[in-house]
């Protein structure tokens, strides 16, 4: 599919899905351009597994088109709805597949020249990955949602239905954990004189 | 490799370390400002959706739109005779109806009898036909309808 712009940029998600409710498909073209990249890029970060992740991306998007019929205007945010479809699935799949770390993930390879700082990049975001795997499953999806995904808290804390203070716990306990594992990728990643 | 100038003008806060002591790493735990430059890598090297998986989620959209339109065609209007029945409550109901609609009729049919006896005696010249009339007279009409009800 070729790259594409989403046209409806001033609209909201919520105007969108009522919209394809409505039988609009330019509507369903804009809410997939626009939230579909962040649900796999998630979903691939849970699961550290691009083929799953997929499948994860496409059946809350499906779940997505059948409810908009019966979407009630004002009670959740489409976003908001639609990470915490793909939490759950993320949650679901992982509790079947215990053990399975991140080695899955291939590496992308920029063979460009003066593509050093990618290169480091690529490297500090495989690390991190590499000890996202290690903390519990909880820590994990609120440090992504928190700190890779931009989320707020209290959104956050809708999505993994806990309260706002469950995240800032998760969240201190998290980083805690990611800052302790990533100190011993110090001297490689280039921070020894910090 | 050094620092980044992010990382410098975070200086402060990358002094401070996150995780304190800890029994599994030898160095100290990373501060704020450099967990932040490995968020933001992780943000620069999002996983882009092959475009398979955008082409299958539109196709998605797609059936969902149709299928609601489909059910709707597939769903007829019903006969008169299944509305009748679907008013009345089923067949069951209609059943009951043609049994009592059947003992109607028959008591219909057989209530002339008595009547015509009854406008008889009453209509005939005098009163002492019509004191001739009695209980019996009508009991004798009534026995007619045992006679039905035995034949069912």
């Amino acid at each position: 599919m070729e790259p594409a712009q989403d046209c409806l940029s001033d609209v909201t998600d919520e105007a969108l899905l009522v919209a394809y409710g409505n039988g609009d498909r330019e509507a369903a073209r804009a809410l997939t351009l626009r939230l579909a990249p962040r649900l796999y890029a998630h979903a691939v970060r849970m699961l550290a597994d691009p083929a799953e992740a997929e499948d994860v991306t496409q059946e809350a998007m499906l779940r997505l088109w059948r409810i908009a019929p019966q979407w009630r205007q004002g009670e959740a945010r489409v976003s908001t709805w639609l990470y915490r479809v793909v939490v759950n699935l993320c949650t679901d799949r992982l509790r079947r597949r215990r053990g399975v770390g991140l080695d899955g993930i291939d590496e992308p390879q920029d063979e460009r020249p003066g593509a050093e700082r990618r290169l480091l990049d690529q490297a500090r975001a495989r690390a991190l990955s590499d000890a996202l795997a290690e903390l519990p499953e909880r820590q994990r999806m609120a440090v992504l949602l928190r700190h890779i995904e931009g989320l707020g808290n209290p959104e956050i804390a809708e999505i993994m239905d806990i309260s706002v203070e469950a995240v800032e716990s998760l969240l201190a306990r998290g980083k805690r954990a990611l800052a302790r594992i990533l100190a011993d990728r110090r001297e490689e990643l280039g921070y020894e004189d910090v | 490799m050094r620092m980044s100038d992010g990382n410098r003008r975070n200086g402060r806060e990358a002094g401070s370390s996150i995780g304190g002591s800890s029994g599994r790493a030898p160095g100290r735990a990373l501060g704020e400002a450099e967990l932040e430059l490995f968020f933001e890598a992780a943000r620069s090297q999002a996983p882009e959706p092959p475009s398979r998986l955008m082409a299958r989620i539109l196709a998605d959209a797609e059936g969902a739109l149709a299928a609601p339109a489909a059910a709707r065609a597939t769903r007829r209007r019903p006969s008169l005779p299944a509305l009748v029945g679907r008013v009345l409550g089923g067949w069951p109901a209609l059943a009951g109806l043609s049994a009592a609609a059947v003992a109607g009729l028959a008591i219909g049919l057989g209530a002339p009898e008595t009547v015509e006896g009854v406008a008889v005696a009453v209509l005939s010249d005098g009163g002492e036909a019509a004191a001739g009339w009695t209980l019996e007279t009508l009991a004798d009409g009534w026995a007619g309808y045992g006679s039905l009800w035995e034949e069912g």
